[in-house]
């Protein structure tokens, strides 16, 4: 354990933790939008900046990335964190004017308009990477990337069609920090989808049991070749979420989802 | 480009991942572009998802997903042939082809693009045509060099 | 034939000699990309068709460019007996002249610059060359010290032996037989180097540390990706002295105990890849990379890799991702590339022109280098002057050389009578020093005290006719282009301050954008995860702080002094 100030308390934190986890621990409010604790840190929203001292050289850290040390000094409420954090609100909602979820962040961290409006902007995504990266290093399915570069810069599939890759997880649209990536089931029919590409789209299959469709082909499939005897056994048992855990199977899409 | 030729190319650089780079120049260099059917093979043959190969083509500059023009024109922007003049440059270019930054030609024998320094600053403004660069430029030479390249005397 | 020993080193040195000082009448054409474009090539060819012609032996040779592209094609004339002559500007219609005077042993005197070489030991005194100034004399190599650019645009780039009778491969060959690798890291730490790229970090530091960094390979990276706009130093070191590269290349390896080398090249060179593609290849022919290296049983395989045309990449984290087949996103740090660099090998990232000076160093040792520059930065630095001045080109100073004395003396100051307004130093993240502050020495120290920076060594120079708001646009818009898109504060910020810009330009916006300009240029600079966000606001704070009247005439009239 080592000794800290955080926000003028004393505080003990564990070694090898970040900033953010120790705040967040402490119930400190700190914003973000690229981090998830699944992933590994990305660094690129800047929300969670603050402001260090003490046993680190005084300046603005990413609280996401930096560990703590004994005798560091935090402040993430301090003048120039939060002058600059609404710079960034600011930057975000121009662009994301219509995502319920950034508004909801911002007007929690007291920002409620944006001076850089964009005309007509109805992109939801922030570039936070989240999606790209969970379904890469996560599920490894490889269905999204990054394409293009600065400011054009954007999450899509390849070739920006129907991704081959996709197995209808569904996660990308779960983790989504934003409401960008949405997925709709109706029908029978799964849609994974941004406001420009149609990511994935399946039939599901329906419940052993109940009747219901939970899940696509191409899913099932994956899981069953990424997991152990069990867990495959459960799937050949065709069974969705809520049966199965009646039936006491394991709870495969809770674990494979986040 | 037919599957042998990339097969080929990917050979050449022993299948490994790291030399997609490489890869990407050379299909690209025979082929004027990089079109979804070549950078899928591409990926099939180094193993690589179509999303990262997607991610690259689109990201670097220097690759085309769709047909480029048989001649590359490339006019510089670098800081010394903006205090030069390359924006009169670039305007001659635009207006004669006929086309923006960016674009090519109805009959892909012109594509246009604006690089970020060639490395030629004493001599300032540069365009090249494929491998051939032509420094010093203003108007009038611009105009004399295209007249030149498009057999156009318009 | 493989170099093994220095008996035969020696015999190649001699043939370099020969080469160098030949017998009979010699002409060597500058063929870089600049003496390319401005028809080399075709000069070449007329002056084989013209000896052959005339029945003369002439020996033809190419060489690199100077670092003076305005003065291309540019041709060497040597006659037995005389001392090498420089000619500037050469055209194809001069070729029958010279042609013939070299056929009557007579001096061409059409395109004579500067004499090269006038006291070496061969040459005798002319009476027609009184008048005729050695290139030490003559502007603009005048004032410079050319430790880098010397052999550049004299010695035939391609040529092993040339090259090594100008000395090289003696620091490689002392390094390899007579040094550990610890002495050679000494040397380097010794001599104060630094890195010539940008950032200025101590070379023999960043070695010391690699070095001792646990790994089953190590890796050196040459950072060719010379993204400045306006720099081009390193394409002249490559195209006039690669072996000298090489040779820096191989003394990184053995210092840090790596095998493998890659040169990142950027895409915009089309010339130059092909053309070190082939020098690598000579050198391994001669023994000097690949299997037991000038017999010393050290192994080193250098490779070249060409970029796709992103600025980001010349950032040494993006240059890695990029080597991996990634896209080129600047990576978070720690782990540094010295732990944990390409493909997580300890990893050194460095500047051609950082490498180039290794050779020098170790040939001479640390002591002499420090003799040169200033107490912190030592020995010299290739300035890319360009703009309004009248000789724009490649200076290579001592560190500490005086800012002003670069611009009106070694650079001929500005064109036309007009007068110098501004110097942006380290474009494109360098300040604008005003004109009468210009009496500054150019070293990273002097320039941090007044809030500038030297980086790579672009200097632009503007005169009185310039705008600093139409240069502001030109670098945001560079800014915009280049930005790799991962973080907000460069992806989002950069791009608002370049849309305000616009707006100001064009007489749109006011005081009031100004201001959120100053504020966005905080936040990018202050936030943002690589140099690239992170410098882009400084030349567009301090412009906008220094230069107020750019600004109000757009403001109120929309109009650019520029084009006033």
């Amino acid at each position: 354990m080592i000794q800290m100030t955080l926000n003028d308390k004393e505080i003990e934190a564990s070694e090898n933790s970040t900033i953010l986890e120790v705040a967040r621990k402490n119930g400190i409010d700190i914003p973000t939008l690229c981090y998830h604790e699944a992933l590994e840190p990305f660094g690129v929203c800047r929300l969670c900046i603050v402001e260090v001292g003490g046993a680190l050289r005084k300046g603005i850290r990413i609280s996401c990335i930096q560990n703590v040390v004994d005798g560091l000094i935090v402040d993430t409420e301090s003048e120039r964190v939060k002058r600059n954090r609404r710079f960034l609100f600011e930057l975000l909602l121009a662009r994301s004017p219509d995502s319920k979820e950034l508004i909801d962040l911002a007007a929690k961290h007291g920002v409620f308009e944006s001076r850089f409006y964009e005309a007509d902007s109805d992109d939801n995504c922030v570039r936070c990477g989240l999606c790209v990266r969970v379904c890469r290093d996560k599920i490894g399915a490889y269905a999204l990337c990054f394409a293009h570069r600065g400011y054009d810069r954007m999450v899509t599939t390849d070739f920006e069609l129907l991704s081959e890759y996709c197995i209808g997880c569904g996660t990308c649209a779960q983790i989504c920090p934003t409401g960008a990536i949405k997925m709709k089931d109706e029908e029978g029919e799964r849609i994974i989808y941004t406001k420009s590409v149609v990511i994935g789209k399946f039939e599901l299959e329906t419940c052993g049991k109940c009747g219901m469709p939970y899940a696509s082909r191409k899913y099932l499939d994956f899981v069953k070749r990424n997991s152990d005897d069990a867990m495959a056994v459960s799937v050949e048992r065709n069974l969705c979420p809520t049966c199965a855990r009646r039936t006491g199977a394991i709870n495969l899409v809770g674990q494979m989802t986040l | 480009m037919e599957k042998e030729r990339i097969e080929k190319i990917v050979n050449k650089h022993r299948n490994e991942k790291s030399a997609i780079l490489a890869i990407l120049h050379e299909v690209q260099a025979e082929d004027n572009q990089l079109n979804a059917e070549s950078l899928k093979y591409i990926a099939l043959l180094l193993g690589v998802p179509y999303a990262n190969v997607f991610g690259l083509a689109t990201f670097y500059s220097a690759f085309n997903t769709e047909k480029r023009g048989k001649t590359l024109v490339r006019a510089c922007d670098g800081i010394s042939c903006h205090i030069n003049g390359a924006e009169e440059v670039i305007k001659v270019l635009k207006s004669k082809l006929n086309i923006e930054l960016g674009e090519t030609t109805w009959d892909e024998s012109f594509g246009l693009e604006k690089v970020r320094c060639l490395g030629l600053c004493s001599i300032s403004p540069n365009v090249s045509f494929n491998d051939k660069t032509y420094s010093n430029l203003n108007k009038e030479k611009i105009l004399e060099i295209l007249q030149k390249v498009t057999g156009d005397s318009k | 034939m493989k170099i093994k020993n220095m008996k035969d080193l020696d015999k190649v040195k001699e043939i370099g000699m020969k080469s160098l000082f030949p017998k009979g009448p010699q002409i060597r054409i500058s063929m870089s990309t600049c003496g390319l474009a401005l028809g080399a090539d075709d000069l070449f060819q007329k002056i084989t068709r013209e000896k052959d012609k005339k029945g003369i032996k002439i020996s033809l040779h190419q060489t690199g460019c100077s670092g003076f592209c305005n003065l291309e094609p540019m041709a060497i004339v040597k006659l037995p007996g005389k001392p090498a002559l420089l000619y500037t500007q050469v055209t194809v219609e001069n070729v029958e002249q010279i042609i013939r005077d070299i056929k009557k042993k007579k001096i061409p005197q059409k395109g004579l610059f500067c004499m090269i070489g006038s006291d070496s030991a061969a040459a005798k005194p002319d009476p027609v060359l009184n008048a005729v100034p050695d290139y030490r004399d003559a502007s603009p190599f005048k004032g410079q010290h050319r430790m880098l650019l010397g052999n550049c645009g004299i010695i035939d780039p391609l040529s092993v032996s040339e090259y090594v009778a100008m000395a090289g491969y003696s620091g490689l060959f002392k390094a390899l037989y007579q040094m550990r690798p610890e002495e050679v890291i000494k040397e380097v730490v010794e001599s104060g180097l630094r890195g010539r790229g940008g950032a200025w970090f101590p070379t023999g530091f960043k070695w010391d540390m690699a070095s001792k960094s646990s790994g089953d390979e190590k890796f050196v990276i040459c950072n060719a990706d010379e993204g400045d706009p306006g720099a081009y130093k390193d394409r002249t070191i490559m195209e006039g002295n690669p072996f000298k590269l090489f040779e820096g290349i191989v003394l990184a390896g053995y210092a840090i105990g790596s095998h493998h080398g890659i040169i990142y090249l950027r895409e915009e060179y089309h010339h130059t890849f092909g053309f070190l593609s082939n020098a690598i290849e000579i050198a391994k022919r001669f023994g000097l990379l690949g299997k037991n290296i000038l017999g010393s049983g050290f192994n080193f395989a250098l490779n070249i890799v060409r970029g796709g045309g992103s600025y980001v990449c010349g950032e040494e984290t993006a240059l890695m991702d990029s080597l991996e087949g990634e896209v080129g996103d600047p990576r978070l740090r720690p782990p540094f590339p010295i732990e944990k660099g390409l493909w997580a090998r300890p990893t050194i990232v460095n500047n051609v022109e950082t490498l180039s000076n290794v050779p020098l160093i170790i040939q001479n040792g640390g002591k002499w280098y420090k003799n040169i520059g200033t107490e912190k930065a030592k020995g010299t630095k290739i300035l890319s002057v360009i703009g309004n001045v009248k000789h724009p080109g490649l200076y290579e100073i001592p560190l500490g050389t005086n800012l002003k004395q670069v611009i009106f003396e070694m650079a001929g100051g500005p064109v036309n009578g007009k007068s110098i307004k501004a110097v942006q130093v380290g474009s494109p993240f360098g300040t604008f020093i005003p004109a009468d502050k210009l009496n500054v020495s150019l070293d990273p120290e002097s320039l941090r005290e007044i809030g500038s920076m030297i980086g790579s060594g672009v200097i632009v120079a503007l005169d009185q006719d310039a705008c600093i708001v139409d240069i502001l646009h030109h670098l945001l818009t560079f800014f915009v282009e280049e930005s790799c898109g991962k973080c907000v504060p460069c992806r989002e910020g950069v791009s608002r301050m370049e849309e305000l810009m616009i707006e100001i330009y064009n007489g749109r916006a006011g005081m009031n954008e100004l201001d959120i300009i100053n504020e966005l240029g905080e936040t990018a600079r202050d936030f943002s995860l690589c140099a690239l966000g992170g410098g882009a606001p400084a030349p567009i704070l301090n412009g906008i702080k220094d230069f107020k009247k750019d600004f109000e005439a757009h403001i109120k009239t929309g109009k650019c002094l520029r084009f006033s």
